[in-house]
Protein backbone atom coordinates (compact mmCIF):
# COMPACT_ATOMS: atom_id res chain seq x y z
CA UNK A 1 0.00 0.00 0.00
CA UNK A 2 1.25 3.58 -1.25
CA UNK A 3 0.37 6.14 1.12
CA UNK A 4 0.70 9.73 0.07
CA UNK A 5 1.31 12.90 1.54
CA UNK A 6 -2.54 13.92 1.38
CA UNK A 7 -3.42 10.35 3.04
CA UNK A 8 -4.82 8.79 -0.01
CA UNK A 9 -3.63 5.16 -0.51
CA UNK A 10 -2.78 3.21 -3.36
CA UNK A 11 -2.47 -0.42 -3.53
CA UNK A 12 0.83 -1.62 -5.35
CA UNK A 13 -0.03 -5.35 -4.94
CA UNK A 14 -2.40 -7.76 -3.38
CA UNK A 15 -1.44 -9.97 -0.46
CA UNK A 16 2.21 -8.63 0.13
CA UNK A 17 5.22 -10.70 2.00
CA UNK A 18 6.63 -8.92 4.49
CA UNK A 19 9.94 -9.22 3.12
CA UNK A 20 10.71 -6.01 1.05
CA UNK A 21 13.18 -4.35 -1.22
CA UNK A 22 14.13 -1.15 -2.18
CA UNK A 23 15.88 0.25 -4.62
CA UNK A 24 18.97 2.57 -4.26
CA UNK A 25 17.26 5.64 -5.05
CA UNK A 26 14.16 5.24 -3.48
CA UNK A 27 11.29 4.59 -6.58
CA UNK A 28 10.80 0.68 -7.01
CA UNK A 29 10.06 -1.28 -4.58
CA UNK A 30 9.76 -5.58 -5.49
CA UNK A 31 7.20 -7.02 -3.53
CA UNK A 32 6.61 -10.88 -3.31
CA UNK A 33 2.32 -10.90 -3.55
CA UNK A 34 1.79 -14.81 -2.79
CA UNK A 35 -1.73 -16.19 -2.00
CA UNK A 36 -2.77 -19.81 -1.06
CA UNK A 37 -5.45 -21.06 -1.97
CA UNK A 38 -7.31 -23.36 -4.45
CA UNK A 39 -4.89 -22.23 -6.75
CA UNK A 40 -1.81 -20.56 -5.01
CA UNK A 41 -0.33 -17.53 -6.60
CA UNK A 42 2.96 -16.64 -6.76
CA UNK A 43 4.05 -13.15 -8.12
CA UNK A 44 7.14 -11.11 -7.65
CA UNK A 45 5.93 -7.34 -8.36
CA UNK A 46 8.28 -4.46 -9.33
CA UNK A 47 6.42 -1.71 -8.42
CA UNK A 48 6.97 1.89 -9.76
CA UNK A 49 6.43 4.53 -6.72
CA UNK A 50 5.99 7.50 -8.90
CA UNK A 51 3.17 6.65 -10.36
CA UNK A 52 2.17 3.68 -8.93
CA UNK A 53 2.62 1.00 -11.95
CA UNK A 54 3.60 -2.21 -11.71
CA UNK A 55 6.30 -4.82 -13.79
CA UNK A 56 4.94 -8.72 -12.44
CA UNK A 57 6.75 -11.62 -13.11
CA UNK A 58 4.51 -14.54 -12.69
CA UNK A 59 6.48 -17.29 -10.29
CA UNK A 60 6.01 -21.40 -10.73
CA UNK A 61 6.78 -21.65 -6.58
CA UNK A 62 6.92 -19.69 -3.56
CA UNK A 63 9.84 -17.80 -3.51
CA UNK A 64 11.26 -14.80 -1.05
CA UNK A 65 13.03 -11.30 -2.35
CA UNK A 66 17.01 -11.53 -1.62
CA UNK A 67 17.79 -7.69 -2.63
CA UNK A 68 17.29 -5.15 -5.70
CA UNK A 69 19.81 -3.61 -7.14
CA UNK A 70 20.85 -1.80 -10.34
CA UNK A 71 17.45 -2.80 -11.38
CA UNK A 72 17.59 -6.30 -10.59
CA UNK A 73 15.44 -8.35 -8.60
CA UNK A 74 17.61 -11.24 -6.98
CA UNK A 75 15.17 -13.91 -5.48
CA UNK A 76 15.26 -17.20 -4.09
CA UNK A 77 13.30 -20.45 -5.29
CA UNK A 78 12.84 -23.95 -4.89
CA UNK A 79 13.49 -26.38 -7.86
CA UNK A 80 13.27 -30.03 -7.33
CA UNK A 81 13.66 -29.59 -3.66
CA UNK A 82 16.28 -27.10 -3.44
CA UNK A 83 16.84 -23.58 -3.59
CA UNK A 84 18.31 -21.91 -6.61
CA UNK A 85 18.72 -18.35 -6.97
CA UNK A 86 17.41 -15.90 -9.82
CA UNK A 87 18.01 -12.54 -11.35
CA UNK A 88 15.12 -10.54 -13.50
CA UNK A 89 14.74 -7.40 -14.54
CA UNK A 90 11.93 -6.28 -16.51
CA UNK A 91 11.67 -6.93 -20.33
CA UNK A 92 13.90 -10.10 -19.47
CA UNK A 93 13.74 -13.74 -18.28
CA UNK A 94 14.35 -14.74 -15.15
CA UNK A 95 18.20 -15.91 -14.72
CA UNK A 96 19.95 -18.44 -12.24
CA UNK A 97 22.53 -17.10 -10.30
CA UNK A 98 24.15 -18.90 -7.50
CA UNK A 99 22.31 -19.05 -4.17
CA UNK A 100 23.34 -17.86 -0.70
CA UNK A 101 20.46 -17.54 2.22
CA UNK A 102 21.80 -14.13 3.08
CA UNK A 103 21.44 -10.55 4.36
CA UNK A 104 21.89 -7.52 2.16
CA UNK A 105 22.75 -3.94 3.14
CA UNK A 106 21.04 -2.10 1.13
CA UNK A 107 22.99 1.03 1.58
CA UNK A 108 26.60 -0.61 0.86
CA UNK A 109 25.77 -4.14 -0.86
CA UNK A 110 27.43 -5.78 2.19
CA UNK A 111 26.15 -9.70 2.61
CA UNK A 112 25.41 -11.37 6.02
CA UNK A 113 25.69 -15.13 6.13
CA UNK A 114 25.66 -17.28 8.73
CA UNK A 115 28.64 -21.20 8.27
CA UNK A 116 27.77 -23.87 9.17
CA UNK A 117 29.08 -23.98 12.96
CA UNK A 118 27.19 -20.82 13.53
CA UNK A 119 29.80 -17.93 13.01
CA UNK A 120 28.98 -14.93 10.98
CA UNK A 121 30.55 -14.12 8.15
CA UNK A 122 30.63 -10.52 6.37
CA UNK A 123 30.96 -9.83 2.25
CA UNK A 124 31.85 -6.38 1.49
CA UNK A 125 30.89 -4.93 -1.60
CA UNK A 126 35.46 -4.96 -2.13
CA UNK A 127 34.85 -8.67 -1.84
CA UNK A 128 36.49 -8.37 1.59
CA UNK A 129 35.49 -11.08 4.09
CA UNK A 130 35.27 -10.56 8.01
CA UNK A 131 34.02 -13.73 10.59
CA UNK A 132 32.56 -13.18 13.85
CA UNK A 133 32.49 -16.00 15.77
CA UNK A 134 28.73 -17.47 16.90
CA UNK A 135 27.51 -16.16 20.88
CA UNK A 136 26.19 -18.83 22.17
CA UNK A 137 23.55 -16.70 24.17
CA UNK A 138 22.61 -14.43 21.74
CA UNK A 139 19.83 -14.58 19.18
CA UNK A 140 20.27 -14.20 15.45
CA UNK A 141 22.14 -11.35 14.44
CA UNK A 142 21.58 -8.93 11.63
CA UNK A 143 23.36 -6.20 10.19
CA UNK A 144 22.06 -2.50 10.97
CA UNK A 145 22.27 -0.01 7.56
CA UNK A 146 24.75 1.13 6.56
CA UNK A 147 26.97 -2.63 7.80
CA UNK A 148 28.67 -0.99 10.51
CA UNK A 149 26.87 -3.06 12.99
CA UNK A 150 26.14 -6.83 13.49
CA UNK A 151 23.30 -6.41 16.30
CA UNK A 152 21.14 -8.79 18.08
CA UNK A 153 19.09 -9.33 21.76
CA UNK A 154 19.16 -11.07 24.48
CA UNK A 155 15.92 -11.05 27.05
CA UNK A 156 17.07 -12.13 30.22
CA UNK A 157 18.72 -9.45 31.39
CA UNK A 158 16.96 -7.82 28.30
CA UNK A 159 20.15 -6.77 26.37
CA UNK A 160 20.98 -5.46 23.30
CA UNK A 161 24.79 -6.32 21.75
CA UNK A 162 25.81 -4.44 18.85
CA UNK A 163 29.44 -5.39 17.40
CA UNK A 164 31.09 -3.01 15.00
CA UNK A 165 31.62 -4.68 11.84
CA UNK A 166 32.91 -1.93 9.71
CA UNK A 167 36.98 -2.53 10.82
CA UNK A 168 39.49 -5.35 9.61
CA UNK A 169 38.60 -7.05 12.76
CA UNK A 170 35.21 -7.05 14.80
CA UNK A 171 34.77 -5.16 17.80
CA UNK A 172 34.26 -3.48 20.16
CA UNK A 173 31.28 -5.81 21.68
CA UNK A 174 29.07 -3.40 23.10
CA UNK A 175 26.03 -4.72 25.52
CA UNK A 176 23.17 -2.21 26.63
CA UNK A 177 20.70 -2.56 29.12
CA UNK A 178 17.22 -2.41 27.98
CA UNK A 179 15.12 -0.67 30.39
CA UNK A 180 11.52 -1.69 30.99
CA UNK A 181 12.62 -4.92 29.03
CA UNK A 182 11.24 -8.37 30.50
CA UNK A 183 12.91 -11.17 31.08
CA UNK A 184 10.13 -13.21 29.16
CA UNK A 185 11.58 -14.25 25.81
CA UNK A 186 12.07 -12.18 22.58
CA UNK A 187 9.79 -9.37 23.50
CA UNK A 188 11.05 -6.69 21.37
CA UNK A 189 9.31 -5.54 18.45
CA UNK A 190 10.96 -4.85 15.36
CA UNK A 191 13.66 -2.86 15.41
CA UNK A 192 14.12 -0.02 13.29
CA UNK A 193 17.26 1.97 12.93
CA UNK A 194 16.27 5.92 12.42
CA UNK A 195 20.30 6.66 11.07
CA UNK A 196 23.60 5.10 11.37
CA UNK A 197 23.69 5.16 15.55
CA UNK A 198 20.10 5.07 16.85
CA UNK A 199 18.22 2.17 17.13
CA UNK A 200 14.01 2.24 18.19
CA UNK A 201 12.67 -0.25 19.53
CA UNK A 202 9.25 -0.92 21.42
CA UNK A 203 9.05 -3.06 24.59
CA UNK A 204 5.50 -4.63 25.07
CA UNK A 205 3.82 -4.69 28.33
CA UNK A 206 6.74 -2.51 30.05
CA UNK A 207 5.92 1.13 31.89
CA UNK A 208 8.03 2.72 28.81
CA UNK A 209 6.78 1.46 25.44
CA UNK A 210 9.27 3.23 23.02
CA UNK A 211 12.65 4.15 23.49
CA UNK A 212 16.11 4.81 21.24
CA UNK A 213 19.06 3.54 22.24
CA UNK A 214 22.50 5.14 20.94
CA UNK A 215 24.57 2.14 20.04
CA UNK A 216 27.70 3.89 20.40
CA UNK A 217 27.02 5.08 24.30
CA UNK A 218 24.16 3.07 25.14
CA UNK A 219 22.21 6.52 25.89
CA UNK A 220 18.54 5.15 26.15
CA UNK A 221 15.70 7.61 25.71
CA UNK A 222 11.79 7.70 25.78
CA UNK A 223 10.11 8.32 23.03
CA UNK A 224 7.98 11.64 22.60
CA UNK A 225 4.79 9.66 21.35
CA UNK A 226 2.00 12.26 22.48
CA UNK A 227 -1.12 12.77 20.88
CA UNK A 228 -1.23 16.27 21.80
CA UNK A 229 -5.12 15.94 21.26
CA UNK A 230 -4.60 14.26 17.58
CA UNK A 231 -6.26 11.17 16.59
CA UNK A 232 -8.44 8.63 18.11
CA UNK A 233 -8.29 8.16 21.71
CA UNK A 234 -6.65 4.76 22.47
CA UNK A 235 -7.17 2.66 25.26
CA UNK A 236 -3.66 2.89 26.64
CA UNK A 237 -3.28 6.22 29.41
CA UNK A 238 -6.28 6.98 28.15
CA UNK A 239 -5.06 8.03 25.16
CA UNK A 240 -2.84 10.39 25.98
CA UNK A 241 0.05 8.82 24.09
CA UNK A 242 0.01 7.08 20.28
CA UNK A 243 0.17 2.95 20.82
CA UNK A 244 3.01 2.19 18.51
CA UNK A 245 2.78 -0.71 16.24
CA UNK A 246 5.63 -0.43 14.62
CA UNK A 247 8.11 2.44 13.28
CA UNK A 248 8.24 4.00 9.89
CA UNK A 249 11.77 2.61 8.49
CA UNK A 250 13.15 5.96 7.15
CA UNK A 251 14.68 6.57 3.85
CA UNK A 252 18.66 6.53 3.52
CA UNK A 253 20.73 7.18 0.68
CA UNK A 254 23.31 4.56 -0.02
CA UNK A 255 26.83 6.34 0.82
CA UNK A 256 28.96 6.74 -2.52
CA UNK A 257 32.89 6.82 -2.10
CA UNK A 258 34.60 8.52 -4.38
CA UNK A 259 37.70 6.85 -6.38
CA UNK A 260 40.79 8.35 -5.69
CA UNK A 261 42.09 9.91 -8.65
CA UNK B 1 30.59 -15.09 38.42
CA UNK B 2 32.67 -13.34 41.05
CA UNK B 3 32.30 -17.05 42.89
CA UNK B 4 33.60 -18.70 39.57
CA UNK B 5 37.18 -17.53 39.60
CA UNK B 6 39.61 -19.47 41.31
CA UNK B 7 40.97 -16.66 43.97
CA UNK B 8 37.16 -16.33 44.61
CA UNK B 9 36.11 -12.76 44.74
CA UNK B 10 39.22 -11.79 43.15
CA UNK B 11 40.37 -12.90 39.59
CA UNK B 12 41.34 -11.98 36.18
CA UNK B 13 39.12 -11.94 33.04
CA UNK B 14 41.42 -14.43 31.59
CA UNK B 15 40.19 -16.71 34.65
CA UNK B 16 36.71 -15.81 33.67
CA UNK B 17 36.84 -16.28 30.08
CA UNK B 18 38.33 -20.03 30.89
CA UNK B 19 35.78 -20.75 33.56
CA UNK B 20 32.33 -19.45 31.21
CA UNK B 21 34.04 -20.71 27.61
CA UNK B 22 33.73 -17.22 26.22
CA UNK B 23 36.36 -15.00 25.30
CA UNK B 24 37.61 -12.27 27.45
CA UNK B 25 35.89 -9.83 25.26
CA UNK B 26 32.64 -11.62 25.85
CA UNK B 27 33.58 -12.15 29.30
CA UNK B 28 33.97 -7.87 29.53
CA UNK B 29 30.64 -7.23 27.97
CA UNK B 30 29.31 -9.21 30.25
CA UNK B 31 30.81 -7.49 33.42
CA UNK B 32 30.09 -4.18 31.61
CA UNK B 33 26.52 -4.60 31.35
CA UNK B 34 26.04 -6.58 35.23
CA UNK B 35 28.07 -3.24 36.11
CA UNK B 36 25.61 -0.85 33.91
CA UNK B 37 22.10 -2.92 35.25
CA UNK B 38 23.82 -2.45 38.99
CA UNK B 39 24.20 -6.36 39.75
CA UNK B 40 27.85 -6.06 39.99
CA UNK B 41 30.56 -4.14 41.36
CA UNK B 42 33.79 -4.13 39.58
CA UNK B 43 37.19 -3.22 41.24
CA UNK B 44 40.27 -3.22 39.03
CA UNK B 45 41.32 -2.65 34.98
CA UNK B 46 38.53 -4.04 33.16
CA UNK B 47 40.73 -3.53 29.83
CA UNK B 48 43.35 -5.82 30.84
CA UNK B 49 42.89 -9.88 30.23
CA UNK B 50 45.31 -10.49 33.28
CA UNK B 51 44.30 -7.43 35.65
CA UNK B 52 43.26 -8.34 38.95
CA UNK B 53 39.67 -7.61 39.24
CA UNK B 54 37.57 -7.74 43.11
CA UNK B 55 33.93 -8.51 41.67
CA UNK B 56 31.25 -7.99 44.24
CA UNK B 57 28.17 -8.87 43.47
CA UNK B 58 25.47 -6.38 44.92
CA UNK B 59 22.38 -7.03 46.70
CA UNK B 60 19.06 -6.03 44.80
CA UNK B 61 17.82 -2.65 46.04
CA UNK B 62 15.57 -2.62 48.90
CA UNK B 63 11.84 -1.91 47.33
CA UNK B 64 11.09 2.12 47.71
CA UNK B 65 7.06 1.87 48.60
CA UNK B 66 7.16 5.69 47.97
CA UNK B 67 5.49 8.07 50.87
CA UNK B 68 2.20 6.38 52.61
CA UNK B 69 -0.72 7.39 50.77
CA UNK B 70 -4.57 7.31 51.91
CA UNK B 71 -6.86 4.33 50.49
CA UNK B 72 -10.24 5.00 50.81
CA UNK B 73 -12.80 1.99 51.08
CA UNK B 74 -16.19 3.00 50.48
CA UNK B 75 -19.63 1.60 50.47
CA UNK B 76 -18.57 -2.10 52.04
CA UNK B 77 -22.48 -3.07 52.51
CA UNK B 78 -25.04 -1.79 54.55
CA UNK B 79 -25.24 -1.63 58.25
CA UNK B 80 -27.20 -5.32 58.44
CA UNK B 81 -23.59 -6.91 57.24
CA UNK B 82 -22.59 -8.78 59.86
CA UNK B 83 -18.53 -6.81 59.06
CA UNK B 84 -20.40 -4.03 60.95
CA UNK B 85 -21.47 -5.59 63.68
CA UNK B 86 -18.04 -5.98 64.69
CA UNK B 87 -16.10 -2.97 63.39
CA UNK B 88 -12.79 -3.69 64.85
CA UNK B 89 -12.78 -7.78 64.07
CA UNK B 90 -13.33 -6.29 60.72
CA UNK B 91 -10.22 -4.04 60.77
CA UNK B 92 -8.37 -6.52 62.74
CA UNK B 93 -8.71 -8.95 59.95
CA UNK B 94 -7.82 -5.91 57.54
CA UNK B 95 -4.69 -5.58 59.11
CA UNK B 96 -4.03 -9.03 59.69
CA UNK B 97 -4.11 -9.57 55.60
CA UNK B 98 -1.63 -7.08 55.38
CA UNK B 99 -3.63 -3.99 54.22
CA UNK B 100 -1.62 -1.93 56.77
CA UNK B 101 1.18 -2.68 59.03
CA UNK B 102 0.35 -3.30 62.57
CA UNK B 103 0.32 -0.31 65.04
CA UNK B 104 -0.94 1.78 62.25
CA UNK B 105 -3.24 4.49 63.78
CA UNK B 106 -5.89 5.23 62.11
CA UNK B 107 -6.18 8.75 63.71
CA UNK B 108 -9.03 11.14 62.16
CA UNK B 109 -10.54 8.13 60.04
CA UNK B 110 -12.79 6.38 62.85
CA UNK B 111 -15.12 3.99 61.07
CA UNK B 112 -18.33 4.02 62.25
CA UNK B 113 -21.52 2.31 61.92
CA UNK B 114 -24.50 2.88 59.46
CA UNK B 115 -27.81 3.52 60.90
CA UNK B 116 -30.29 1.62 59.03
CA UNK B 117 -29.04 2.62 55.72
CA UNK B 118 -25.96 2.17 53.80
CA UNK B 119 -22.86 1.68 56.00
CA UNK B 120 -19.50 3.78 54.92
CA UNK B 121 -15.90 2.80 56.37
CA UNK B 122 -12.71 4.94 55.88
CA UNK B 123 -9.02 3.10 56.01
CA UNK B 124 -5.89 4.77 55.72
CA UNK B 125 -3.50 2.06 54.91
CA UNK B 126 -0.03 2.51 52.85
CA UNK B 127 -0.44 1.97 49.23
CA UNK B 128 2.43 -0.45 47.81
CA UNK B 129 3.31 0.91 45.12
CA UNK B 130 6.23 -0.26 42.40
CA UNK B 131 9.46 0.44 42.82
CA UNK B 132 10.53 3.44 41.54
CA UNK B 133 12.83 3.24 38.62
CA UNK B 134 14.80 6.84 36.97
CA UNK B 135 12.94 8.01 34.34
CA UNK B 136 14.23 7.73 30.95
CA UNK B 137 15.01 10.92 29.66
CA UNK B 138 12.88 12.33 26.79
CA UNK B 139 13.74 12.04 23.46
CA UNK B 140 12.06 13.65 19.81
CA UNK B 141 9.60 11.32 18.34
CA UNK B 142 10.38 8.90 15.66
CA UNK B 143 11.69 10.68 12.72
CA UNK B 144 9.89 8.94 9.97
CA UNK B 145 6.69 8.34 12.20
CA UNK B 146 5.11 4.97 13.82
CA UNK B 147 2.33 2.93 12.89
CA UNK B 148 -0.03 2.36 15.59
CA UNK B 149 -1.84 -0.80 17.07
CA UNK B 150 -4.63 0.94 15.43
CA UNK B 151 -3.37 0.88 12.15
CA UNK B 152 -2.65 4.60 11.80
CA UNK B 153 0.06 5.87 10.00
CA UNK B 154 1.81 8.68 12.24
CA UNK B 155 4.15 11.47 11.28
CA UNK B 156 5.31 14.46 13.08
CA UNK B 157 5.50 17.31 11.34
CA UNK B 158 7.45 20.60 13.73
CA UNK B 159 6.79 18.30 16.42
CA UNK B 160 3.34 17.89 16.27
CA UNK B 161 1.87 14.52 15.04
CA UNK B 162 -0.31 13.87 12.15
CA UNK B 163 -2.33 10.88 11.24
CA UNK B 164 -1.64 10.89 7.94
CA UNK B 165 -4.08 7.84 6.92
CA UNK B 166 -5.38 4.52 8.60
CA UNK B 167 -4.73 2.15 6.41
CA UNK B 168 -7.02 -0.74 6.21
CA UNK B 169 -4.83 -3.90 6.80
CA UNK B 170 -2.90 -4.94 9.74
CA UNK B 171 0.36 -3.22 8.89
CA UNK B 172 3.90 -5.36 9.60
CA UNK B 173 6.36 -2.79 8.18
CA UNK B 174 6.24 0.57 6.74
CA UNK B 175 9.12 1.64 4.76
CA UNK B 176 9.46 6.19 4.00
CA UNK B 177 10.55 6.97 0.28
CA UNK B 178 12.02 9.92 -0.91
CA UNK B 179 10.02 10.57 -3.90
CA UNK B 180 7.93 14.27 -3.58
CA UNK B 181 10.49 16.35 -1.02
CA UNK B 182 10.69 12.79 1.55
CA UNK B 183 6.87 13.10 2.16
CA UNK B 184 6.11 9.79 0.25
CA UNK B 185 5.62 7.08 2.42
CA UNK B 186 4.74 3.81 1.58
CA UNK B 187 4.00 0.53 3.52
CA UNK B 188 4.10 -2.55 2.57
CA UNK B 189 2.54 -5.36 4.83
CA UNK B 190 1.39 -8.72 5.38
CA UNK B 191 0.16 -11.38 7.91
CA UNK B 192 2.88 -13.71 7.10
CA UNK B 193 5.93 -13.42 8.68
CA UNK B 194 9.16 -12.89 7.69
CA UNK B 195 11.25 -16.44 6.42
CA UNK B 196 14.71 -14.87 7.60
Amino acid sequence: MLVRPDGEQLELASDPEFGVALSEDGRHLAIASIKFGRRDRFRLCLADLSDGSAQVLDCPANFSIDSLRGGVVTYGMPVGGEPVGFSWAPGRAPWPVPYQEREVDRLTGTCLCRTEPGDYVITRPDGSKLTVPRRYDAQDSRLAPGARWLYDFWYDPPTMTVTDVSGPAPGPTMTWPIPGGRGSGPVFGRPTWEDATHVLLTIPHGDVRAIRIDATSGATERLGLDRHGRGEPGHVDGGTEFDVGGFVEPFQLPSVTRHPS
Amino acid sequence: MALRTPGGAVGTVADLAARVLASPGKVRAGLRAAVSAGHLRVAGDLGGDGAPLTLTPLPPPPPDHGPPQSLWAEDLGSSADPAFTDVHGMLERLLSAGIAPPGQTFRGYEPFRGDGGTGFLAIAAIARTRPSRPRLPDGPPPAAGIITSNRELVVWRAGVPEVLAKVEQYAERAVATPLRDRRHRLEAGGARPARR
